[in-house]
């Protein structure tokens, strides 16, 4: 799930900790219903439909995968193209110089390599889980808890309706606190 | 009497008129035309192979203990129906062997190739080959009998004892089918070119049939949901569909370049000739691009995006390329064998109707006579999307009829 933006400082928060994934797929559904802004959701793993019950809006790391891809097999042509048939052309086989069959598998291989680097590599800059990252999240989040928090805007957060929602829904526990992530 | 009425009359008419079309166009290429075993060969092949193709799905996901396709398990379950049919049509290659074979010739000596047959000699004799093919049809439908049997079973009793049944019989059937179907392919189109070998030929193939079952399996899931019977299924289920179809098409590819570097690479008579006689002329060269395009390249493309994953016009549209070039796969591989030049008779036509229409039938007739849905598959719950909980729960009630 995404991270906060980086632009905000301080929020006020309220999460509340579930142990299961349909108890906050389902509150995070009804949360956005009564007019609750989800902060962000926590799970030990990706949950399928997730993205729809918290209402993210399409991920862009696809164009990025798309890119990086397109960049690697370019560059495995330019690469190929230049150092055996321009730079230092070689008699192999007596083959063609240019011989693009022969060209298809770094092709292959660089457009995997560039197309997963990058984006595992975007991912990690845009939800800021940097690999050296110190930061703590919730205890339990990547073990068996899973967390619903919600924004605590502005004044007219309703802390007795957010209780009443988390009751319902048999929250195990809940804790506010500020300077969220 | 079928359970479920799945196509109305007219349907039924016209899968009816397409294969009695099938049979006049068979025998009448029998008769007149020296296509007509090449054709029979290539139909029958190209519609076995998506039968053979669901059961290795089902048992995939049986192996691998996946439930997400539990809800429309029945549709590869009732295709698998169509294996002993489709297999007893292939045995009918019998008859046409002479035509299609050249090493069933005594004679073959005399085309310049002494055959460096020796081992060859052997392995491809007539009894030899055909007692294979009936040991190989058999061994696979005994299996699918089991796989088939023990999911009617569970409906009944509810055991999860037939779930365990289910994943030994496909165990042992991913393994038995790796090797068998490898010879097979090359008995059965390898060896209309004897002098010619690829070691890597029945994987090719094995790529063309799990994509173009997934295909097949997505358009028949596509089908019947419009039609309201299989409500439960959703997106998940056409996302993960789409990237099976995405995945084994990369896959062919992958084996294609496979089997084509290396050739390439080794550059050896007896190997290159395969490539030669398809690349050779520029007739079969446009086939043999087209062939690529439609099996990898358009698919490919056009399944990149999530949500052409999910939306159905699209999902049929890439799926039907793909089954076109599976089609066309085999139409590559059989005949520049024999052939100068590419020519699509009405042999070809007819024989794809009726080969089609007869699955469909075997199909629609399977799929009626039992449940739609698995509803005491211990993974039947965790197959669906939380909004199509309901009617799990009503289905296993007994308050809703599938």
């Amino acid at each position: 799930m995404r991270a906060t933006e980086p632009s905000e400082k301080t929020v006020r928060y309220t999460a509340a900790f579930f142990d299961n994934e349909h108890d906050l797929m389902a509150i995070a559904a009804e949360a956005r219903l009564r007019g609750f802004e989800i902060q962000d959701v926590f799970s030990p793993y990706p949950i399928h439909g997730m993205d729809r019950a918290v209402g993210l809006e399409r991920s862009r790391l696809g164009w990025i995968a798309f890119a990086a891809g397109a960049l690697g097999l370019i560059s495995a042509i330019l690469l190929q193209v230049w150092t055996s048939a321009y730079d230092w052309p070689l008699n192999v086989g007596g083959k063609p110089f240019n011989s693009f069959p022969l060209f298809v598998p770094v092709m292959f291989e660089l457009t995997v390599l560039f197309s997963g680097l990058i984006s595992i590599g975007v991912l990690f800059m845009m939800n800021r889980l940097w690999i050296f990252s110190k930061k703590k999240i919730f205890e339990g989040v990547t073990d068996d808890q899973f967390v619903l928090v919600l924004k605590q805007a502005d004044a007219s957060f309703d802390t007795e309706k957010a209780a009443r929602l988390f009751k319902k829904y048999g929250a195990l526990k809940v804790m506010e606190g500020d300077k969220f992530v | 009497m079928a359970k479920n009425e799945l196509t109305n009359g007219m349907e039924r008419n016209v899968l009816i008129g397409l294969l009695v079309l099938g049979a006049v166009g068979g025998v009448a290429g029998l008769m007149s035309s020296d296509r007509f075993w090449f054709s029979f060969l290539q139909n029958s092949l190209f519609v076995l192979t998506i039968a053979l193709g669901a059961v290795l799905f089902v048992a995939f996901k049986s192996v691998s203990n996946a439930g997400w396709a539990t809800v429309f398990r029945r549709v590869p379950e009732a295709m698998m129906a169509y294996v002993p049919i489709g297999g007893l049509l292939l045995l009918l290659v019998f008859f046409g062997r002479n035509t299609l074979y050249p090493w069933t010739n005594p004679a073959m000596e005399t085309h310049g190739a002494d055959l460096q047959l020796g081992f060859k000699h052997l392995w491809l004799s007539t009894s030899f080959f055909f007692g294979r093919m009936v040991a190989f049809l058999a061994i696979w439908c005994g299996l699918i009998y089991g796989i088939r049997k023990a999911s009617f079973q569970q409906d009944a009793d509810g055991s999860v004892e037939h779930t365990r049944k289910r994943k030994i019989y496909s165990s042992i059937f991913i393994v038995v089918f790796g090797v068998t179907f490898s010879l097979a392919s090359f008995d059965w189109i390898m060896s209309l070119e004897p002098m010619f070998y690829s070691t890597i030929f029945g994987f090719y193939l094995i790529a063309g049939t799990l994509t173009s079952s997934a295909a097949a399996i997505t358009l028949l899931v596509i089908w019947l949901k419009q039609r309201g019977h299989l409500p439960a299924v959703g997106d998940k289920h056409m996302h993960y569909l789409g990237q099976l179809v995405m995945g084994f098409a990369t896959f062919w590819a992958y084996m294609w370049i496979s089997q084509y570097l290396l050739i390439y690479y080794a550059n050896l008579p007896e190997e290159t000739i395969y490539y030669y006689r398809r690349t050779g002329t520029t007739g079969w060269f446009t086939f043999f691009i087209v062939n690529l395009f439609l099996n990898w390249v358009i698919p490919f493309v056009m399944l990149l995006p999530r949500q052409v994953k999910m939306n159905a016009k699209w999902m049929v549209a890439a799926c039907s390329i793909a089954l076109v070039g599976h089609w066309l796969d085999f139409y590559t591989m059989i005949f520049p064998a024999f052939f100068g030049s590419p020519m699509i008779s009405y042999v070809d036509i007819a024989l794809l109707a009726g080969s089609i229409a007869l699955f469909l039938l075997v199909f629609f007739r399977s799929l009626g006579a039992k449940g739609m849905v698995p509803r005491n598959d211990p993974y039947l719950e965790e197959s669906v999307e939380h909004e199509h909980l309901e009617i799990v729960y009503s289905l296993k009630a007994g308050t809703m009829a599938d």
